[in-house]
């Protein structure tokens, strides 16, 4: 990772506002939907980035643009992190409390109705088509959902975002070979749940 | 098809989806990168003076009187009161009994002997 040390005798290249504005644009559906793979829930997911967003802005507006990407990564990743820790000190008190209430979570995540709100936006080009590939996409998507945290995390920033394996170890704080692991058994294991759905990518 | 195929096929189909998104998530993401976008403008202006690159964000702009700091510094303020209150209150009873101590008939000397200690209880046996 460069740093300011490093930079010493080329001009830092601060980012600008502009530069900060088109990254997020450029990141932001991406990041909502990997928080949303991971917390399973539109609002959290929508809070994470907004967290993470504001982090990334506040605490790092003196560094270069060029290292805005890998930052907001890892700042997304241990955003949601903290979510889960958070969510599990809660689940012992609900579970604590609740349990004479019967749970109705459970019902959230029904597959059926992403898949229904999918159908309902207009495509007018060839709609079987469309919504077709629509349901592979889901069946994609709640194949990553299912997938264990971090080797989601390592599949998504190296296939989704890009990024290699030294970045990708960075951003998720671990070294490079347990990427790679993580990776490959994600793949396998995505490439199994399609096959299973008899998916051909 | 090697890993790096199959993740590029899972990336064009994800980023197909992403297209999907409902618009009151767009909308939300546009408020979220706006609200961040302020709070950089704010924090630049101090970050961007180059001496301070890197501390000024962190130093200047934690609140003095957070929470987290003055709870745990009223906490002490009280305890100490009350430590001060209780020694009042223990010294006082001390002054009492010094003052009847002294302006008794006994004689001082008689509380230090033994002798008049034995002698008080056998006499109060009696």
């Amino acid at each position: 990772m460069l740093t300011w040390r490093s930079l010493n005798d080329r001009k830092p290249y601060l980012a600008t506002h502009h530069e900060l504005s088109e990254f997020l644009k450029s990141v932001e559906r991406r990041a909502f939907k990997q928080a949303f793979f991971a917390v399973r829930n539109e609002e959290s997911a929508l809070d994470i980035v907004q967290d993470s967003m504001l982090k990334l802005a506040e605490k790092y507006a003196a560094k270069p643009g060029e290292e805005l990407p890998l930052l907001f990564q890892r700042i997304l990743q241990n955003t949601i992190r903290d979510y889960y820790r958070r969510q599990k000190v809660r689940n012992t008190w609900t579970t604590l409390l609740s349990a004479l209430s019967p749970s109705n979570e459970d019902e959230d995540f029904d597959p059926l109705e992403t898949l229904e709100a999918a159908d309902g936006s207009n495509n007018k080009n060839n709609p079987s088509d469309q919504l077709a590939r629509l349901q592979v996409i889901g069946i994609i998507e709640k194949a990553i959902e299912t997938l264990p945290p971090r080797q989601r995390e390592a599949f998504l920033l190296r296939y989704w975002e890009e990024m290699d394996v030294a970045q990708t170890a960075e951003a998720m704080g671990c070294s490079e070979g347990s990427v790679k692991t993580h990776c490959s058994r994600a793949t396998h294991a995505l490439a199994e749940v399609l096959k299973a759905k008899g998916i051909e990518l | 098809m090697n890993d790096r195929e199959f993740g590029n096929k899972i990336k064009q189909d994800l980023n197909y989806g992403l297209g999907q998104l409902e618009a009151r998530v767009s909308d939300r993401l546009k408020l979220a990168r706006e609200r961040a976008l302020e709070a950089f403008a704010a924090h630049a202006a101090p970050a961007n003076a180059y001496a301070f690159a890197g501390h000024a964000g962190q130093t200047a702009h934690t609140p003095l009187f957070s929470t987290r700091k003055w709870l745990p510094i009223t906490m002490l303020m009280l305890a100490l009161i009350g430590i001060v209150y209780w020694q009042q209150q223990v010294s006082n009873r001390d002054d009492d009994v010094d003052a009847a101590l002294l302006s008794g008939d006994l004689p001082l000397n008689a509380y230090i002997d033994h002798d008049f200690h034995s002698w008080l209880d056998q006499s109060s046996q009696r």
